[in-house]
């Protein structure tokens, strides 16, 4: 086996020096891939920020149309298939679609923008609806679900 | 060890300084590297920290506008909040009322200034009323900076039931369209039930429609009156009353009470006990005159209600004014003495018979109708006594100064509304500011125009093939549309448009918020422009 020997006569050797600057180059090349960690973190934080304020755009805008939250199970934000319910429903819809489709990357690969609302009885035998809103973006690497129970409304 | 014999050779001492400089090179790059990236983060931090703050604010507060403690001391909020437009670029302003205490009214004002997201606070005088921004304030703080980097911020009012145009049209099945003025788009269509097959359209008139201006709209269909919910569309209540309306006919809300007016008769109706109250005959003499205001001599909209009077316009130009109360004439006055505004009619004198349209508003009444000695439709402004406040012919003026004028059309609509006047002519709206300028007799004014919505042709609501031309149910404005025979026996088709105004102390007005921030470097290149939406909805107190 090859062992690299020190010469501890003359000094370092160019291989020695080569070597060390390898092994510098390495540890260098890690020390850059931080800074773009940096840069995918603030991306992630930016990312989070915006889904956070539009989950909570959605809950806000669902309290002036408390009768027809059920109408909204299932829709997925980004398209624009809108021809189910009209009025505020449609109006909130596309409002949505607008903001995340104009204002927001297009979704990535399987990314999720989708409102579900499944109806249950509390303990006291009052009808509820639960609204979970869920947004995955940038290739699932952030995810916010934010959830709201809003009164059944006949 | 270094060699202390001979020292280092040129060529080591070469490669020493070269494998050094390198080093020295990529420390120092990435010395650089990372203080951009880490001033790029801190920056990207700090602008959305600004914003989430921004918005945190803002959203408490438009949550609570309009909010009245139980035991205010001070009077109900009429105009809980106001947003003023300052363009696409920048910037909106908002100015919200509520109660923080009973003993502490407060308004808010946030505005943007040299990028910077700046905060007023007003606390209402002791005696103060305080119930709409205008009143009795005091200033607390002025400007305060919240929040930094803000480049845009923009509002945009979202409200359910209110702040939008209701068109109806006898001409499709009792169809209700609503298009809210801020998108100009249809929103809903409804049917009211009594119709909603849509058989016989020649059962009411366009102008048998009316409202209370707040959650409830009336319609005289046959001898009943509809109640109908504005937001929803639902059918409330039916109720009779003793008379049909033949086209023509008018029914205008008042104060609690229903105006129905057929023919040359006034029937009062109470809308709680359903019930007539009053019943009285229009026909009155003046000056040796006799005169006999009657329903049928028109197809617009003639009759307005104000300050417990009826203001009557019938034949051309002529307005006479009764007392609720008691039924008795109280005033007349003609329109074409000098406000050269007149009703209008189709040469042949039949398929439309002298369309006009008349609203009451703060002491005014608003006409419109066309100008007296040439074409094109008119606008005049009198005070309750028919003295000429302004008049003018109306343009509409396009992108590169086009200018043209309204031609009337039958059945032409108007409506009043936050602070703007919304004229209904064929399958457009025109929206003029108000008030009107001061015309000084000149008889056209461009200036007051603001923009105009079109009454989209869509195969959602209107047949293939019937766009043009005023198809069955392309929502264009009708008169009688058909020949009239003395009272209209035989008209049919009419159409006729109401303003709701947005219920802000109720949950249906939510406003969205969208917050561009900026931060600029030096050499531009890395400029952080973001934008962020988000939105608050006025809690139902």
């Amino acid at each position: 086996m090859y062992k690299i020997k020190l010469n501890t006569k003359n000094g370092f050797s160019v291989v020695e020096a080569l070597i060390s600057c390898a092994i510098f180059g390495i540890g260098f090349v890690a020390f850059l891939a931080l800074s773009s960690y940096g840069i995918d973190l603030t991306q992630k934080h930016l990312e989070r920020t915006k889904s956070s304020l539009l989950t909570n755009m959605i809950l806000e805008d669902l309290i002036i149309d408390q009768e027809n939250v059920p109408n909204y199970n299932n829709f997925t934000i980004n398209n624009n298939n809108l021809s189910e319910v009209s009025g505020i429903s449609n109006k909130n819809k596309v409002k949505w679609a607008n903001i995340i489709n104009t204002k927001r990357a297009l979704p990535i690969n399987t990314d999720i923008r989708k409102v579900t609302v499944s109806t249950y009885e509390d303990e006291t035998g009052n009808k509820k609806n639960r609204v979970i809103i869920k947004i995955e973006s940038l290739n699932k690497k952030v995810t916010v679900l934010t959830g709201k129970v809003f009164n059944y409304v006949e | 060890m270094w060699n202390k014999k001979s020292g280092m050779t040129l060529v080591e001492v070469l490669i020493g300084l070269a494998v050094s400089s390198i080093i020295i090179a990529g420390s120092f790059y990435v010395t650089t590297q990372f203080s951009k990236q880490y001033q790029l983060s801190s920056d990207y931090i700090k602008v959305s920290q600004n914003a989430r703050y921004a918005l945190y604010l803002m959203k408490r507060d438009i949550r609570m506008a309009g909010y009245e403690d139980p035991e205010s001391n001070y009077g109900n909020i009429s105009s809980s909040f106001s947003i003023e437009d300052g363009g696409d670029t920048c910037c909106d302003k908002i100015t919200l009322i509520y109660d923080k205490n009973k003993s502490t009214r407060v308004k808010l004002l946030y505005q943007v200034s040299d990028n910077e997201l700046l905060k007023s606070e007003y606390q209402c005088e002791d005696d103060g009323s305080c119930s709409n921004i205008d009143e009795n304030w005091k200033l607390i703080y002025e400007k305060e900076t919240v929040s930094e980097n803000v480049s845009n911020l923009q509002f945009l009012k979202h409200t359910k039931g209110g702040d939008a145009l209701y068109f109806w049209s006898t001409d499709h099945g009792y169809d209700i369209h609503k298009i809210p003025v801020n998108t100009g788009l249809i929103e809903s269509t409804w049917k009211i039930e009594c119709c909603a097959s849509g058989v016989d359209t020649q059962k009411g008139t366009g102008r048998s429609m009316t409202t209370d201006g707040i959650n409830t709209f009336y319609f005289w269909i046959e001898n009943k009156i509809y109640e109908v919910d504005i937001s929803t569309g639902i059918q409330l209540t039916e109720w009779s009353v003793e008379i049909t309306p033949r086209p023509g006919a008018n029914i205008i809300y008042g104060d609690g009470h229903l105006y129905l007016w057929e023919s040359s008769t006034i029937y009062k109706y109470n809308v709680k006990s359903k019930t007539k109250i009053l019943e009285f005959n229009t026909e009155f003499s003046i000056n040796g005159s006799n005169k006999s205001p009657r329903s049928g001599d028109g197809s617009g909209r003639e009759i307005a209600y104000g300050n417990n009077e009826l203001y009557l316009w019938w034949y051309y130009h002529e307005i006479a004014v009764f007392d609720t109360n008691s039924g008795s004439f109280k005033r007349y006055f003609r329109t074409d003495n000098v406000d050269k505004i007149s009703q209008w009619q189709t040469s042949d004198g039949k398929s439309c018979q002298r369309s006009a349209s008349m609203t009451y508003k703060d002491n005014n009444l608003y006409l419109i109708g066309s100008y007296l000695g040439g074409s094109g439709m008119y606008f005049a402004q009198l005070s309750k006594n028919g003295n000429r406040i302004t008049n003018f012919r109306p343009r509409v003026c396009g992108d590169g100064g086009n200018c043209y004028k309204i031609e009337n059309t039958c059945g032409d609509s108007h409506a009043i509304g936050n602070n703007n006047f919304y004229v209904w002519s064929n399958d457009e709206v025109y929206v003029y500011k108000l008030p009107f300028p001061g015309s000084n007799g000149n008889d056209i004014s461009d200036t007051i125009f603001k923009n105009k919505i079109h009454i989209p042709c869509t195969a959602e609501y209107i047949p293939a093939g019937n766009c043009g031309g005023g198809g069955d149910i392309s929502l264009r404005t009708l008169g009688f549309r058909s020949q009239q025979d003395g009272e209209g026996t035989r008209g049919r088709w009419s159409t006729n448009m109401v303003y709701i105004p947005a219920q802000i102390n109720s949950a249906n007005t939510n406003i969205q918020i969208t917050i561009e921030m900026t931060k600029g470097y030096a050499d531009n290149s890395n400029d952080i422009i973001e934008s962020f939406d988000s939105s608050a909805t006025i809690r139902n107190f």
